[in-house]
């Protein structure tokens, strides 16, 4: 048995469930998972990796549409192999809504700050008097929404 | 009798005409239902299934 330099994967997952912290950080009221939320964007938004935190600017509007989006779960974090990941645990629904274009929804912590997690892109689209469904990717490795590899 | 909800109202099911449009691209694959009534779009429904996700240690550029 030799020794190997690698991440550990038990880390991976706990950094999904906010276990470590390297930095100064918050002060949790409570064991339970985090309020999530994901809003969408329309197509003159400039929403990437330089986004820190949800905001109203360049959020579709809309009849149905509330600002900030929907609140929505993750399947609880867990790992495959060496890689961690977790999925929203059901489709993101905006229903009976009237926005668009829009190509992006903002995943965000709205209990942290509305700190910004991911932001995942799809061709325009417009919805009128009708739903949006956000079907997310296969919940496994290397498929999921979020994957620590 | 069905209803159908459309901007223009609630609207008899048996009115409406309705066109599907599949199409797909890299990050997904999208299912478009259009309804229309006289030959005007009243109600636009999007299905997208995202086809892949992120991961943390691959971030693509932008």
């Amino acid at each position: 048995m030799a020794n190997s330099q690698a991440v550990a994967t038990s880390f991976k997952v706990e950094m999904f469930n906010g276990i470590h912290a390297f930095g100064t950080t918050v002060v949790r009221g409570a064991t339970t998972a985090d309020v999530f939320k994901a809003a969408l964007y329309l197509t003159s938004a400039s929403i990437g990796a330089a986004t820190t935190a949800y905001s109203a600017t360049g959020e579709v509007t809309g009849t149905g549409y509330t600002g900030g989006g929907i609140s929505f779960t993750w399947v609880a974090p867990t790992s495959s192999g060496t890689t961690a990941y977790s999925t929203p645990s059901a489709s993101l629904t905006y229903s009976t809504v009237t926005i668009g274009p829009t190509d992006c929804a903002l995943l965000y912590n709205s209990s942290q700050s509305n700190r910004a997690i991911a932001a995942y892109t799809y061709t325009a689209q417009t919805v009128t008097a009708g739903n949006l469904v956000i079907n997310m990717p296969t919940n496994a490795a290397g498929t999921a929404a979020l994957n620590l590899s | 009798m069905t209803l159908v909800t459309t901007q223009v109202g609630l609207v008899d099911r048996s009115l409406l005409e309705v066109k599907d449009s599949l199409t797909e691209d890299e990050q997904g694959r999208y299912l478009v239902t259009e309804w229309l009534l006289d030959g005007q779009v009243v109600r636009r429904d999007a299905l997208v299934n995202l086809l892949r996700g992120i991961d943390l240690g691959v971030i693509p550029n932008g």
